[in-house]
């Protein structure tokens, strides 16, 4: 209900128009105010006070971390040691106080939660610092997000989160890749029922569009490291496509209905773009002739992991698929098609059949790009057209890269494909206005 | 979630925090208390860590030199190969720290430390050229790494430790590490005698 807030207040707006109109009658007006009830203003959030408060506290926190770096000269060990601690009590209580006073206050949740993030970040570099304790960056960020990874469920904070995405994000990209950690994939799993209720109780909130997207970067980034380490090559490509391809899929659930939600679109757009860049470099043959697993990948407990949340992945994006198919989108079920396509061709990779994936792989490209134009132009949807014909011109483009054509004729091809998606983006936004 | 439940959860969570960051001070005072005095010799390079400020980065070594007995080399060797060593510490006629024995599981008594990684140290050899090398020793390294200093000085700190590295006559730059219980914590840097924030 918090998340129809604007509908209702707008519908309540809209009502005293519609007697007016003798569009309702005052008891059918009566009877919807009854059913939808009083917008809750008490509970209306302003996002510029979040956003002031969150920003604050970052600062505050970034702010501390930057003078500890700095090194306290004029400090003894034990006064450091207590500014370490008495920074993290501080942080603890005024978050403490804001979930048993303030509970209702998202500024103060915001604030004190993404304080407390950065609080114990810097505790822990200060102890550290002061300690000259050993330890890599590595050592650090683990300790960190361990620390941190239960505060969103806590305080419902949308920064908590947030700073929880973006450090698990920062130490994956650091890992050397000789380190395979299985936690990060831990970690990853403590933390996103979390945003996946947060998706629950407030679709249409921007702190959830941003939560998912941080989610769904952060997650990525912690499955492509890993596909990179310890000898299963090609494996990037199964958990690729397969994680892409779930994201979607999870974004148009549930099939044949009218999807709405902001984070829907927002996680939408970058995951389709992804995937069709994903999708056109697997159109070269060179993708799928360095297929192989070594023994040493069996050993490596975050590798399997990887290729286990991959499996898991298809196995979702394919059964959405299926869905979706049922209920006519199938341009939305390309998606899981390709997550399907891509574990049996990696398979057959494996087998020496590598020309399957290849030449299978551009004839989805092809037929993703076909659909999603036409489901486009049906629904005068310029986004999901437009989509469709970036589909196909990255088609176009690896071919022409890999043919021996003349460069007129090239150009030729170029020239005429521009046209095409200029001719199709005027007739859309023409036949839009005329309907409209 | 009731709010008693969520305060209850957050209070374990602040006890958790509280407790990772508390005990790393508790083990390292402690042992900066009460621990055994030893002066490590070492070399230095200077980088930055992003969270926790500028620090020069030291490579704490002692080493066995040869004549190595026969049990001794076997165990270093193992300890090479990645099998965890401890070192039970001595110092020299030249105050420095030296390694009394070396070993695969902690000693019962004595001041020692866990052995990061132990190689060999190696010289040219142009007497003969069909042995151009010629073991010398073995280096024993050890975990503590990082000095933390101020910014502007740790840059200065580490060209004068590589300068006196440089004149080695021996070690002219150490550590002064404190040692309780097979864990060493660092005390100073020092240069000639001098503590590096000194100079």
């Amino acid at each position: 209900m918090v998340a129809m807030r604007r509908e209702v207040t707008w519908l309540h707006g809209e009502l005293p128009e519609l007697i007016e109109r003798g569009v309702l009658t005052p008891e059918a007006a009566e009877a919807l105010r009854a059913h939808y009830g009083v917008p809750d203003r008490s509970t209306a959030v302003s996002w510029g006070q979040i956003l002031l408060a969150s920003f604050g506290a970052l600062l505050v926190g970034g702010g501390i971390i930057l003078i500890l770096a700095h090194n306290w000269d004029s400090l003894d060990r034990p006064a450091r040691a207590a500014v370490a601690i008495g920074l993290l009590i501080l942080a603890q209580v005024l978050l403490g106080f804001a979930v048993l006073r303030r509970s209702t206050s998202t500024s103060w949740l915001e604030a004190t939660s993404g304080f407390l993030v950065a609080s114990v970040g810097a505790a822990i570099a200060l102890v550290g610092q002061t300690y000259h304790v050993s330890g890599s960056f590595e050592g650090l960020m683990q300790a960190w997000l361990w620390l941190v990874v239960l505060i969103p469920y806590l305080s419902g904070s949308t920064l908590g989160s947030v700073l929880f995405w973006a450090l698990l994000f920062v130490r994956v990209v650091n890992l050397s890749w000789r380190d395979s950690p299985l936690d990060p994939w831990l970690l990853v799993f403590a933390a996103l029922p979390f945003v996946l209720g947060k998706i629950r109780r407030q679709p249409r909130s921007w702190g959830t569009a941003l939560t998912a997207i941080a989610a769904a970067i952060a997650i990525f980034a912690v499955g492509s490291v890993f596909v990179g380490h310890d000898g299963w090559r090609g494996l990037w490509a199964v958990f690729d496509v397969s994680f892409l391809a779930a994201v979607i899929a999870a974004a148009s659930w549930p099939p044949g209905r009218e999807l709405s939600e902001p984070w829907r679109g927002r996680v939408l757009v970058p995951a389709w773009l992804a995937l069709v860049a994903v999708g056109t470099i697997l159109t070269f043959d060179d993708s799928w002739r360095t297929v192989t697993i070594t023994e040493r990948s069996y050993r490596a407990p975050s590798v399997m992991l990887t290729a286990a949340v991959a499996v898991a992945c298809a196995a979702f994006a394919s059964l959405q698929a299926i869905r979706l198919a049922r209920a006519g989108q199938l341009a939305a079920a390309a998606g899981g098609v390709a997550a399907f396509l891509v574990v049996v061709l990696h398979a057959f990779s494996m087998l020496e059949i590598e020309f399957a994936g290849w030449v299978i792989f551009n004839l989805w490209l092809l037929a993703f790009g076909v659909l999603t134009v036409l489901e486009g132009v049906r629904g005068l949807l310029l986004w999901r057209a437009n989509l469709g014909l970036l589909a196909l011109g990255a088609l176009i483009v690896a071919r022409f890269l890999d043919t021996d054509l003349s460069f007129l004729g090239r150009g030729l091809v170029f020239i005429a494909f521009g046209i095409a998606c200029f001719a199709v983006n005027v007739w859309m936004i023409r036949r839009a206005r005329r309907i409209a | 979630m009731t709010t008693t439940l969520r305060l209850a959860l957050l209070g374990i969570v602040c006890i958790l925090q509280l407790a990772v960051t508390s005990s790393t001070i508790v083990r390292y005072e402690s042992t900066l208390r009460t621990g055994a005095l030893y002066r490590i010799p070492t070399a230095a390079v200077d980088p930055a860590d992003v969270f926790r400020g500028r620090y020069v980065a030291v490579r704490p070594t002692i080493v066995i030199p040869e004549p190595i007995p026969r049990e001794t080399q076997d165990v270093l060797d193992r300890i090479q190969l990645g099998e965890p060593g401890y070192v039970v510490l001595g110092t020299g006629d030249n105050g420095l720290a030296r390694a009394a024995a070396v070993r695969l599981d902690p000693p019962a008594q004595g001041d020692y430390l866990k052995i990061a990684s132990a190689w060999p140290q190696m010289r040219e050899n142009p007497a003969q050229p069909n042995l151009p090398y010629v073991r010398v020793g073995y280096n024993l390294t050890f975990s503590f790494d990082r000095y933390y200093m101020n910014d502007v000085l740790a840059p200065q700190a580490q060209e004068r430790v590589t300068e006196a590295a440089r004149r080695d006559i021996e070690n002219r730059a150490w550590l002064a590490v404190r040692v309780k219980n097979g864990a060493g914590v660092i005390e100073g840097l020092y240069l000639d005698g001098v503590p590096i924030e000194r100079r």
